[in-house]
């Protein structure tokens, strides 16, 4: 049953990343990024961390796409429509990617047969912690504590960099 | 659950990385103000004050690096070989910094923002070459590739300099998103993303040969080459190298680079040494096409930039080779490699800088001097700048008495020694192919008539910056033994 719904969700998520891409209306492209987004949030949901499914929700539905429909509409874009979305190479880059996939496609499905299934996560262990958000809250600040710091870093420098870029003087 | 899991012991460790941190947001909120933004050469001094400071910090750590001990929940380790790594970003950065106050000037950018995306840069290195579990190594990584990018763009004005930052973030982006699909297969297969762990797990299991193992390793050795710009994913190296500002040229192509082999040298070394049958031929191969493809391409170049581009994607396949040579089973062996490997990218450091910080001397016009020509005459114009810049291209060729050539010696003799001889037949065939474009441009500075509109420019930082890369670049090959000492103690703890 949980596998038949992970194969629903990822054809979701698949399906609507390729309209996505293939969209030329910016607009109806952000919308397929929306569903896609909601099906990355199911896959949590199905995996039992239904908060990090509401922040998913919340964060990349809500803020991310509303920020890039303003992006869509504040900016000009009227010359992205003329331009040939078919590169000139597509040929060539279609059948290296099709290979490609087939290849790692291959090597993962074989690969998958014999590795060792992931142990239960006993629902015993969970409920210790304390649910969802404790258990997240308790990851990000002991075990993860210098990604999560340096991410903040990160997060500054993507910040300032496009503000410096974008900025005409600075 | 417990208390706060942290001593510290912890902070005293990560006090580089966190010294760096505040020195940037130091930069950037005192940058705030517009009085201060007046006087940028302020910001410069206060980036090169955070590097002493954090140099400082650095040697205290040095004696307890040989325990080995992690911190942090297991995610940083203090080994020497960390603190080697961080040695060279943070002479780097000071040394840039030379480089760029006057290039900065004239180019109408001297702006504080550029002093805290170096130091962003550099705290993402320190990052990267200590960590010893993927998320830390990737999020570190992640620091320095984005506060690079926008380095790279930093020109606003100037389009070849916005081109080569976008080129460089999409391309950059996508190998990201390889390396985290390589990470993601490597955690499905082991359940681990320790380095040690997941060797422990594929010793184990005997996971070798494993479909999965082996996807993972492709990939993140495809995302890995493409960090050291290493062909066949070098395509983006010499776009952001000539396109950007030529002092973060002068910065990436030695402190990204040597992050990016740090990295290389702990995954391949460490988490994915019982694969070495898999991965050395695989690096072997990769080596060759670097090491040839990077010379054959530097031999056309009529763009000084371009062919520096060229000749430092070359580099990267002479350190490669001595990264294949590690992948020998024998412990002694391969400690000599990765010491070669290292004391390799050491000499290229000052090597390379000197370079560039001479490429940055000149001036076409009031802007960068790029071509071929524009060096004509050098030496009758310059002494001083014809001598070193000789004495760099030298090194760069690997000829004695420089550290250039210790550095191709000791990758040589340790690829000989762990049975890869065809390897270093190959490399020493590309040394001699290198030798006439290095010397093509010592012929033009030479004999040629000087150019009227081209200018040298003198600024104290920048004399400075080329002073040190002299005196480092003579000294790491006249009297090697302190260095080699240096060198050999930083591979300890990685086999």
């Amino acid at each position: 049953m949980e596998l038949l719904f992970f194969y629903i969700f990822a054809a979701v998520i698949l399906g609507s990343a390729v309209m996505m891409v293939t969209r030329r209306n910016m607009v109806h492209a952000v919308v397929w990024m929306v569903i896609t987004f909601i099906g990355v949030a199911s896959l949590y949901i199905l995996l039992e961390a239904e908060f990090l499914a509401a922040v998913q929700i919340l964060v990349y539905t809500g803020g991310i796409v509303v920020l890039f429909l303003f992006v869509i509409m504040l900016v000009n874009l009227g010359d992205i429509y003329q331009v040939e979305w078919l590169h000139r190479q597509w040929l060539p880059a279609l059948l290296l990617a099709l290979l490609l996939v087939t290849e790692i496609g291959f090597m993962v499905w074989v690969g998958a047969q014999d590795v060792p299934a992931a142990p239960e996560q006993s629902e015993a262990i969970l409920r210790g912690l304390g649910g969802n958000v404790e258990t997240l809250g308790m990851a990000l600040y002991t075990d993860f504590l210098l990604p999560f710091e340096v991410a903040s870093m990160l997060l500054l420098v993507a910040m300032i960099g496009a503000i410096y870029l974008a900025k005409k003087r600075v | 659950m417990g208390s706060f899991p942290f001593s510290l012991a912890d902070l005293e460790a990560i006090a580089p990385e966190i010294i760096v941190a505040l020195g940037a947001c130091l930069v950037l909120v005192w940058g705030a103000i517009e009085s201060a933004r007046k006087r940028p050469r302020h910001f410069a001094a206060l980036t090169l004050l955070t590097v002493i400071l954090a140099a400082v910090a650095l040697v205290s750590l040095a004696p307890e690096a040989s325990e080995g001990n992690t911190y942090l929940a297991g995610m940083i380790v203090l080994d020497s070989f960390g603190i080697f790594f961080s040695a060279i970003f943070l002479i780097a950065a000071a040394l840039a910094v030379g480089a760029s106050m006057r290039f900065l000037d004239d180019h109408d950018a001297h702006h504080p923002e550029f002093y805290f995306f170096m130091l962003c840069a550099v705290l993402g290195m320190l990052v990267m070459s200590r960590s010893i579990n993927f998320i830390s190594l990737f999020v570190g990584l992640e620091l320095q590739a984005l506060s690079v990018y926008v380095m790279v763009g930093y020109l606003k004005a100037d389009k070849k300099s916005n081109e080569a930052g976008l080129k460089y973030l999409i391309l950059g982006g996508f190998s990201s998103a390889i390396f985290l699909y390589g990470i993601s297969l490597l955690y499905a297969a082991t359940g681990s993303l320790a380095l040690d762990g997941i060797r422990e797990v594929i010793l184990a299991e005997g996971l070798q040969d494993q479909y999965l193992m082996i996807a993972a390793l492709v990939l993140i050795a495809a995302a890995l080459a493409f960090k050291v710009a290493a062909v066949p994913f070098h395509v983006w190296a010499p776009d952001a190298y000539s396109g950007g500002p030529t002092p973060v040229s002068l910065f990436i192509t030695v402190a990204s680079k040597a992050a990016a082999f740090a990295v290389l040298l702990r995954v391949f070394l460490i988490a994915l040494s019982p694969m070495r049958d898999s991965w050395s031929l695989l690096l072997a191969v990769v080596a060759v096409a670097t090491m040839s493809l990077g010379n054959i391409a530097a031999l056309t170049q009529d763009n000084i930039k371009r062919m520096l581009a060229y000749s430092s994607i070359a580099h990267a396949g002479y350190a490669l080779m001595g990264v294949v040579a590690a992948s020998t089973v024998d412990p002694d062996d391969a400690s000599f490699a990765v010491a070669a490997v290292l004391y390799y990218l050491f000499a290229y450091t000052f090597m390379n800088i000197g370079a560039w910080s001479v490429v940055a001397l000149l001036r076409r016009r009031g802007l960068a001097g790029e071509k071929l020509e524009d060096y004509a005459g050098l030496a009758s114009r310059s002494y001083w700048a014809f001598a070193a810049m000789l004495l760099f291209l030298l090194s760069l060729g690997g000829i004695p008495p420089t550290a250039g050539f210790l550095g191709k010696w000791y990758v040589f003799t340790a690829t000989i020694q762990s049975g890869w001889t065809w390897l270093a037949v190959v490399g020493v065939v590309n040394t001699a192919i290198s030798l006439y474009y290095y010397l093509r441009i010592v012929i033009v500075m030479s004999m040629s008539e000087p150019a009227d509109d081209v200018e040298l420019v003198h600024s104290t930082p920048l004399t400075m910056t080329l002073v040190a890369a002299v005196l480092m670049t003579l000294l790491a090959g006249i009297w090697v033994s302190p260095f080699i000492e240096w060198v050999r103690g930083a591979t300890l703890l990685l086999s």
